[in-house]
């Protein structure tokens, strides 16, 4: 998979538009399940709270009124009518009055100081004796007894302000309190104070643990909170059921799942579609350069309609193309050069060197003259050889040498080319010693004439640069690579000069190779060879007087 | 025996006929295709020397002219050019044998008996000198009837020599006879051990002359 993405480039697009379009709706529908739910229940019991707080006020505003009320109406003077035993009723009228007006469940009445009702709203419990006067106290004003809350107020003689004549109460049943409970929610709204329960409770019990509080439970999310003033001791709950609660959100979620297949499908059609509209025109210019390569025609243009990136890079690469072709020509023009040069030179050279060889086999020469001519042989022979390297050179570089593959057994090829060069290195009094103890490949896929002459190359020079020790062939072979190493203990290589070896007509300047023979092609042309076949030479030495390695290294192929 | 020297190049088509003159052979000379082909066409050759690249035609062509007009002599390519393909090309059309300029001249010596030899069966595979004897067809050397072992190099060397003993060998001749695709004046050295070897080997050190500063000799008096 990664393979395929680092390879295509349409490929690495498509997978990052993907990923662009689809990473926005991941990350929001997982903040949507992981924070969402959480918020919106913490929000919820925000807004429970507060409505519980609403609910409390409203619910004291509404008793404090009454409160009120019942203080207002103990000190007119028309409750004096209570020594009366309100004969003419105009308390009771009054109080019916009040009742109607406020039309919910309640009762005003007033008792005289012995506990008996003197006058009332309902007129059903008038003279009858109110059974909770021991509950009537002057410093709290209110009491409760069961779903009823008990309002009183001293009456006093308007005549007499330090003289009682009794209480006016109201009887006021808390179910009135249900009026202002909400309940739109599918929730439970109710108040509570120990067991007395007004509004809907929910199924189960919750322990009071605070004043104010909030639990979630599975099912359900509870709020509740303390009331305050004629309240004080109740509890205002609110028990909402989650799946309510959450309904609007877990609706949402459905349908982001469900939306999420057609986000996916989109999202690649997009992708695919900009991915192709991006590469496209690349793709178009690989396509014309492969067909360019492949037919080498390097005088052909590319054609981008295109401004933009691709096509500055078209027209770049049409400058290049340009520079390339004229380069080859020129190239080739050089190699066709060379190559016929040599050609031409080798024939008038021909004569040269057969008439001095002529001379010096039939010819009576004195010494003088067989030195002459010999010398005119010798040079003959140099320029001959340096032509045969730049021709070979010209070759490889116009891309002509043709190699010929087969199999072989290079142990033979390599002690061949060994035996060829032994009587040279024991004449020198050197060591000369081949190594194959590393080498177990049978056969091996090269060029027979180019792998002999790399390797006669290496052992000549490696003979001719040193004075005494030994040179050793070694023959080694990994998994993969197969090792000519050429060791000798001549003369070595500065470090500085290493790199100039491989280049033509190079041989190091010292005092030992001056006297030598060579056209200085030999190693340049060496390695040049050696690309052909698909290896590499590369010397390795410590310095001067420390000895040469040469490197033949030769891939394996399968 | 007749030989026709086909060459334009007026040195090598001297040094050819200068050649086979000393070796006792009749040489006519023609410069181009034209000239070639009137020679071949008056007289009867045992062997063309013919080159590849002519001023008005190419010696390819006139070999192709030679074969269709069923003369019989034995042809010798020359070229300048050492592809295979070329080599090829000259032996199917007819050639008996193909030599790449530059060549030795004891090479085109050789070729040039041998071709010859061929059309007169007068083949003598012993040669000797002195008390030493070469059996040409099995390459093998003998001292007194007793046999040397020489490696291949050394024997194509003192074969070389031994086959013309008024020759005088250049090291560079030698070394392209002993070795002809990988010579290399690296190893013109290798000559001078080759013949300490040969010497060596044959117990006699006279039968090899050194001619100061330029090669090697038979010497018939050792």
């Amino acid at each position: 998979m990664l393979d395929s993405l680092n390879k295509s480039l349409s490929k690495r697009l498509l997978f990052s538009f993907i990923i662009i379009g689809f990473l926005p709706f991941v990350i929001f529908l997982i903040y949507t399940l992981v924070l969402s739910e959480t918020k919106i229940v913490d929000k919820l019991i925000l807004d429970q709270h507060h409505q519980a707080s609403q609910i409390s006020k409203f619910m004291n505003t509404h008793l404090l009124s009454l409160d009120k009320e019942v203080a207002f109406l103990s000190r007119l003077d028309l409750m004096d009518d209570i020594l009366a035993e309100d004969i003419d009723k105009r308390i009771s009228r009054l109080l019916k009055q009040k009742k109607d007006d406020y039309n919910l469940k309640l009762n005003f009445f007033v008792i005289n100081d012995k506990g008996q009702i003197i006058a009332s709203s309902d007129k059903n419990i008038i003279l009858t004796k109110f059974p909770l006067q021991d509950k009537l106290n002057k410093n709290t004003k209110k009491f409760f007894l069961d779903k009823k809350l008990y309002i009183y107020s001293k009456v006093f003689a308007s005549f007499d302000k330090n003289k009682n004549l009794g209480y006016l109460i109201l009887e006021y049943d808390l179910e009135n309190l249900n009026n202002y409970l909400d309940h739109t929610l599918n929730a439970y709204a109710y108040i509570k104070n120990n067991n007395i329960v007004i509004g809907d409770k929910a199924p189960f019990d919750i322990s009071i643990n605070s004043e104010k509080d909030s639990i979630s439970l599975d099912d359900y999310i509870v709020v509740y909170q303390k009331m305050d003033s004629i309240l004080e001791e109740w509890y205002v709950f609110y028990v909402v059921k989650k799946e309510i609660a959450l309904e609007f959100f877990y609706n949402f979620i459905h349908f982001m799942l469900y939306l999420s297949p057609f986000i996916i499908i989109l999202t690649i059609f997009v992708s695919l579609k900009f991915s192709k509209y991006i590469v496209k025109p690349i793709e178009d210019l690989t396509q014309v350069t492969d067909e360019i390569i492949l037919s080498k025609d390097y005088s052909k243009l590319l054609y981008m309609s295109s401004s933009d990136e691709v096509g500055r890079l078209a027209h770049s690469f049409n400058i290049l193309l340009n520079t390339t072709d004229k380069t080859l020509y020129a190239s080739e023009a050089k190699s066709s050069f060379i190559s016929n040069m040599s050609h031409e030179l080798k024939t008038p050279l021909n004569a040269i060197i057969g008439f001095s060889q002529y001379l010096i086999s039939y010819e009576k020469l004195t010494d003088e003259q067989l030195d002459i001519v010999s010398n005119i042989e010798n040079s003959s022979q140099y320029l001959l050889e340096m032509i045969y390297g730049i021709l070979d050179i010209a070759k490889i570089e116009a891309g002509k040498l043709e190699t010929d593959i087969k199999e072989l057994d290079c142990l033979s090829l390599s002690k061949e080319c060994f035996s060829m060069l032994e009587p040279l290195a024991y004449d020198k009094g050197l060591k000369f010693e081949l190594k194959t103890k590393d080498y177990s490949l049978n056969f091996f896929k090269t060029d027979e004439k180019i792998f002999k002459q790399i390797l006669i190359n290496l052992l000549s020079n490696a003979i001719k640069y040193t004075k005494e020790g030994k040179v050793v062939l070694e023959l080694t072979n990994t998994k993969d690579k197969f090792f000519v190493k050429v060791i000798d203990t001549g003369i070595g290589i500065k470090k500085e000069e290493m790199g100039k070896l491989f280049k033509e007509f190079t041989r190091i300047g010292n005092s030992l190779s001056s006297k030598q023979k060579g056209t200085g092609l030999g190693l340049s042309l060496s390695k040049k060879l050696s690309h052909i076949i698909d290896g590499d030479i590369y010397l390795e030495s410590e310095g001067i007087n420390c000895g040469t390695r040469a490197n033949f290294v030769l891939r394996l192929k399968d | 025996m007749n030989i026709l020297v086909i060459e334009d190049d007026r040195a090598n088509a001297e040094l050819i006929s200068k050649l086979l003159e000393k070796e006792k052979y009749n040489v006519d000379v023609a410069v181009s295709f034209l000239e070639g082909e009137r020679a071949i066409d008056k007289a009867f050759y045992h062997l063309i020397i013919l080159d590849w690249n002519l001023p008005d035609g190419s010696g390819y062509d006139l070999l192709k002219v030679t074969r269709e007009l069923l003369i019989e002599s034995q042809v010798l390519m020359l070229s300048a050019n050492s592809d295979i393909g070329y080599r090829v090309k000259a032996l199917d059309a007819g050639a008996d044998d193909y030599l790449c300029k530059p060549y030795a001249i004891v090479e085109l010596l050789a070729r040039v008996k041998s071709l010859l030899r061929g059309s007169s069966s007068n083949k003598n595979p012993i040669l000797k000198i002195g008390n030493i004897s070469i059996n040409k067809q099995r390459k093998e050397v003998f001292v007194n009837s007793k046999e040397v072992d020489l490696t291949l190099a050394e024997y194509d060397i003192f074969e070389a020599m031994a086959s013309n003993p008024n020759k005088t060998f250049t090291k560079f001749e030698l070394l392209n006879l002993s070795n002809n695709k990988y010579a290399s004046s690296v190893m013109s050295n290798i000559i001078e051990v080759h013949i300490k070897n040969i010497r060596k080997k044959l117990s006699n050190k006279e039968v090899i002359k050194t001619i100061r500063s330029v090669g090697y000799k038979i010497n018939l008096s050792s």
